[in-house]
C-alpha cells in the first residue's frame, strides 16, 4: 500500500517534468518580448518587422521576396495571412525565426524593417536576392484613424446664402455628401477622420452636380487628392462653378 | 519600294495592329471563386481579397492558390499558397505568384529546395528565368482588422470597369449582414460615372445594375422631405475628362425625366445641354437649356438658349474673370443681350433686353483674430417692354475661431431692388399680379395686398449668426440663427422673419456618418413654431 502511494506520488511529481520534455511550440506572448537574449543563445535577438507574402515549407517569405527559415517547432500565430504585418524574432546563433507576433503595436528598440533585414538571416537563391528598395520605402503603419482638415476658398461671385459641400469618392461623388463649415465669406472648411495612409479623392459642389466646381475655363476638374497623414490640411481653391462663369 | 522595305513595313504594321508582341492584352473578364472573397474599396487601394481554395479564371488560364490579393487600381494580382497556373503552354507552380494584368509581366516564387524567384512570360515555366522581382511587386494591403465592404464566394471582375459579386453580402458592425442576389461596384476612376441628373435628395442610395469602363446604369432609392421615399433609374456615359451624358428617370412619385450632357470641344470651349420633362406638372412640362461657352485669356463668352414650356429665350453674355487689384479690391464685369419669346404675348410676344452686372470684392482682412470679408454687386436688366430691374446687394461677413473647437460666423446682407415700369397701364396686365378688386389670400388668411404692396422698391435684409462646436474628426454641433427683415414683407411669402436650425453630425462607425438637423421658423404662415427635420447619411 505504501509502495503504491509512493508510486502515485512520484508519478504526480514527475508528470510536469515529463510534460515539459515533450516538444511543444512556444505560445506567442501577448506583449512584445523584451530586447533581451533569444531563447537559443545569450546573444540579443534581432527583431524584423515586415509584411508576410506567405509561410510555406518552413520559410516565412516577406513581400520583399526575402525568406527566413522558421524554427522547427515554431507555433505560427493564427490569423496570419497574405499582407499581414508581423514582427519576427531571429535567433542570432540558430539564424532562424523563434517567434512571430501578428500586428505588433509598439516599436522595439533596434527593430529593423524587412527591407533592411541583415542578409545573414536570409535564405534565397543568390540570383533571386531582392533588388534594393528605393530609399524611404518601408512598411507603412496602416492602422488607426487620422483627423484631417480640408479648407477651400470659393469665388467672389458665389451666392452668399449657398453652402459648399464636399463630394468624395467614398460616396461615389454624392454632390451633397458633406456640408462644409463656413469660416468666413470666402472660405469653408471641414474636419474628418480617415484611415491612416489612405488617399481621399474629392471635389467641391454647392449641393448638386449642376453646381460642381470647374477649372478657370469651364473644363472638368480632376478630383483633389488628400493623403491621410498626421496634421494633414489642404488649402484648395475653386476657380469657378459650373453654373456661374 | 523594295521587297525588303515592304516586308519591314508590313512587320511594323503587324506589330502595331496586334500589340501583343511583348505584352499580353488585359483580360476583359476575370472570374474569381474562393471560400471567401472580400472587396475592400477604401483600404489604401481598391482590393479584392480571396482566401481558401482560390480559383481565378482569366481567358484560357486558371490560377489556383490558397489566397489572392488583387490591387484593382494597379492591376496587380498576387496569389499565394499552393499556387498552380494551368491552361498555359506549360504548368507553373510555386508558393507565390504576382502578375501585372496590364503588361502580362509575372513572377513566381518557388522553394526548390530554397526560395527562388523566376520571371515568367506567357505563364510558360519552360521559358522562366531566375531573377528578383522589382521592389514592391509582391506588396499587398494589410487587411487585418478591416471589414470588407462586401463579400461573397464568387466575383466577376472587368478590369478597369467593375466588380460584380454573386451573391453580395454587406457586413455591418453589429447585427446581421445584408445580402443581395448580386451587386456591381464600378471601378471607373471618373467622378462623373456616379453623376445623377435627378433632383437633389437628402438620402440617395445607388444600386448599380450594369457597367463598363465607360458607362454605368443604376437604380436609386431616395428620400427627400418633400416627396418621401422615391425611386430613380439613371444611366451615365463618360469619356474621360472630356464629356459625359447622364439620363435620369423618376418613374413613380414626382415623376420626371432629366438629361444632362457636357462636352469639352477643345480647351476653353465647351457645350452643355440639360433637359427636363415633368410628367405630372400641368403647366410647364418641358425645360430645355443649351449653352455654348468659350473662355479666352481675358473674357468669357456664352451663347445660351432656353425653352420653358411654350416660351423660349436666347442670350449672349460676355464677361471678365475675377480680377484682383492687389490689396485694394477685386472686380468682375458682365454684359448680356437677350431675346424672349413669350407664349400668349404677355407683355409682348417678342421682347429684347440688355443687362449688366458688376461685382466688387474687398480683400479679406483680419482684425482682432476675426476674418472680415465684404462684397457689393450691382445688376440691371432693361427690356424693350418698358420695364427695368436694378438690384444692389452688399454682403459683409465675419468669422472668428474662439477656441480650437468653437467658432463663430456672422453674415449681414442688404439688398435693394428697384423694379419699375414706364407704362403702368400695360404693366398692370403683364405683371401677373392679382387685380386690386380680388386679392389673393396669404397662407395665414390675411388678404394678399397685391398692387397696393407694390412700391417699386424692395429691401431685403438678412442677418445670420452661426456657432459651431467641433469634436473629434467629423463630429460637430452647429447652431444657426437667421433674422430676415424685408420691405414689403408679406405674411407667409418669402423667408420667415426668424429661423433657427440645429445640426448635429456624428460619425457612428468608420464608414457611417450621420447628420441630423432640426429647424424652427417663428411667427410665419400661422405657425409660430414650425419644426422641420433633416437627416443625412454618408460614408
Amino acid at each position: 500500500m505504501r509502495f503504491a502511494f509512493a508510486a502515485v506520488a512520484l508519478a504526480l511529481a514527475v508528470a510536469p517534468v515529463s510534460a515539459l520534455a515533450v516538444p511543444h511550440p512556444p505560445v506567442p506572448s501577448p506583449s512584445p518580448p523584451a530586447a533581451a537574449a533569444s531563447p537559443g543563445s545569450v546573444l540579443p535577438a534581432v527583431y524584423v518587422k515586415g509584411q508576410v507574402l506567405t509561410i510555406s515549407s518552413g520559410y516565412l517569405i516577406f513581400t520583399t521576396g526575402d525568406a527566413v527559415p522558421l524554427q522547427d517547432d515554431l507555433a505560427v500565430p493564427r490569423g496570419i495571412r497574405t499582407g499581414s504585418i508581423v514582427r519576427i524574432t531571429l535567433d542570432q546563433v540558430l539564424r532562424r525565426v523563434t517567434q512571430i507576433e501578428l500586428e505588433p503595436k509598439i516599436v522595439l528598440a533596434g527593430e529593423v524593417d524587412a527591407a533592411n533585414i541583415p542578409r545573414q538571416y536570409v535564405v534565397v537563391s543568390p540570383k533571386s536576392a531582392p533588388l534594393p528598395a528605393p530609399s524611404g520605402q518601408t512598411v507603412a503603419n496602416q492602422g488607426g484613424a487620422i483627423d484631417v482638415t480640408i479648407v477651400v476658398h470659393i469665388p467672389g461671385n458665389t451666392p452668399a446664402s449657398d453652402d459648399v459641400y464636399l463630394s468624395t469618392e467614398r460616396s461615389s461623388y454624392n454632390p451633397s455628401e458633406i456640408r462644409m463649415q463656413r469660416v468666413d465669406g470666402s472660405t469653408f472648411s471641414v474636419s474628418m477622420s480617415l484611415a491612416a495612409n489612405t488617399t481621399l479623392k474629392y471635389e467641391f459642389t454647392r449641393g448638386t452636380y449642376a453646381t460642381v466646381e470647374r477649372d478657370r475655363t469651364g473644363g472638368i476638374v480632376s478630383p483633389h487628392l488628400l493623403n491621410a497623414v498626421p496634421n494633414a490640411k489642404t488649402d484648395d481653391t475653386v476657380a469657378r462653378w459650373a453654373d456661374i462663369s | 519600294m523594295s521587297v525588303l522595305r515592304k516586308l519591314a513595313f508590313a512587320a511594323v504594321a503587324w506589330s502595331f495592329c496586334t500589340g501583343v508582341a511583348f505584352a499580353e492584352a488585359m483580360p476583359s473578364k476575370v472570374d474569381v471563386r474562393a471560400d471567401s472573397v472580400g472587396f475592400f474599396p477604401y483600404a489604401n487601394a481598391t482590393l479584392l481579397a480571396a482566401d481558401g481554395h482560390v480559383v481565378v479564371r482569366t481567358g484560357t488560364r486558371t490560377i489556383l492558390g490558397d489566397a489572392m490579393r488583387w490591387d484593382l487600381q494597379k492591376n496587380r494580382l498576387v496569389v499565394t499558397g499552393n499556387v498552380r497556373i494551368v491552361g498555359g503552354p506549360s504548368e507553373v507552380d510555386g508558393v507565390a505568384y504576382a502578375r501585372n494584368l496590364a503588361t502580362g509581366e509575372a513572377y513566381v516564387v518557388r522553394i526548390d529546395p530554397i526560395p527562388a524567384t523566376f520571371a515568367v512570360r506567357y505563364d510558360d515555366m519552360s521559358s522562366a528565368r531566375e531573377g528578383p522581382a522589382p521592389p514592391g511587386y509582391f506588396d499587398s494591403v494589410d487587411l487585418d482588422g478591416q471589414r470588407p465592404y462586401m463579400r461573397s464566394h464568387h466575383a466577376i471582375v472587368t478590369p478597369g470597369g467593375s466588380v460584380r459579386m454573386l451573391p453580395a453580402e454587406f457586413p455591418t458592425a453589429a447585427g446581421p449582414s445584408l445580402t443581395l442576389p448580386t451587386y456591381l461596384y464600378t471601378l471607373v476612376q471618373n467622378q462623373y460615372i456616379a453623376l445623377s441628373a435627378a433632383p437633389a435628395a437628402s438620402f440617395d442610395q445607388p444600386y448599380s445594375l450594369f457597367g463598363t469602363p465607360a458607362s454605368l446604369t443604376a437604380a436609386h432609392l431616395r428620400y427627400d422631405s418633400t416627396n418621401g421615399v422615391t425611386e430613380a433609374l439613371d444611366n451615365r456615359l463618360v469619356d474621360g475628362d472630356k464629356a459625359y451624358l447622364v439620363t435620369s428617370v423618376l418613374p413613380f412619385r414626382d415623376s420626371q425625366f432629366d438629361l444632362h450632357a457636357f462636352e469639352v470641344i477643345r480647351p476653353g470651349l465647351q457645350q452643355t445641354l440639360t433637359a427636363t420633362h415633368l410628367f405630372g406638372d400641368p403647366f410647364v412640362r418641358d425645360l430645355l437649356s443649351y449653352q455654348l461657352q468659350e473662355s479666352g485669356k481675358l473674357l468669357t463668352q456664352t451663347i445660351q438658349f432656353n425653352q420653358v414650356g411654350p416660351s423660349n429665350s436666347a442670350e449672349f453674355d460676355v464677361g471678365t474673370y475675377e480680377h484682383d487689384i492687389k490689396h485694394i479690391f477685386g472686380y468682375q464685369l458682365k454684359a448680356s443681350y437677350g431675346y424672349d419669346h413669350n407664349y400668349g404675348g404677355f407683355p409682348y410676344t417678342n421682347d429684347y433686353r440688355v443687362g449688366g452686372d458688376a461685382l466688387i470684392t474687398a480683400p479679406p482682412i483680419t482684425i482682432f483674430n476675426t476674418n472680415l470679408t465684404a462684397k457689393y454687386e450691382e445688376s440691371f436688366t432693361a427690356y424693350d417692354y418698358p420695364h427695368e430691374i436694378t438690384t444692389g446687394t452688399t454682403t459683409v461677413t465675419a468669422g472668428r475661431k474662439i477656441t480650437p473647437s468653437v467658432s463663430l460666423f456672422a453674415q449681414v446682407q442688404f439688398e435693394q431692388s428697384d423694379n419699375h415700369y414706364s407704362d403702368l397701364a400695360v404693366g398692370r396686365v403683364a405683371l401677373g399680379l392679382p387685380p386690386p378688386g380680388s386679392p389673393y389670400y396669404a397662407p395665414d388668411g390675411t388678404p394678399y395686398p397685391g398692387y397696393f404692396a407694390y412700391s417699386g422698391l424692395n429691401t431685403y435684409r438678412s442677418y445670420e449668426l452661426q456657432s459651431t462646436i467641433n469634436g473629434r474628426g467629423d463630429d460637430r454641433v452647429q447652431l444657426t440663427m437667421y433674422y430676415n427683415h424685408d420691405f414689403p414683407q408679406f405674411h407667409g411669402y418669402g423667408p420667415a422673419p426668424l429661423y433657427v436650425s440645429l445640426d448635429i453630425v456624428r460619425r457612428i462607425t468608420p464608414s457611417l456618418r450621420i447628420e441630423v438637423g432640426r429647424s424652427y421658423s417663428f411667427g410665419w404662415d400661422r405657425q409660430y413654431l414650425s419644426p422641420q427635420y433633416t437627416f443625412g447619411i454618408s460614408p
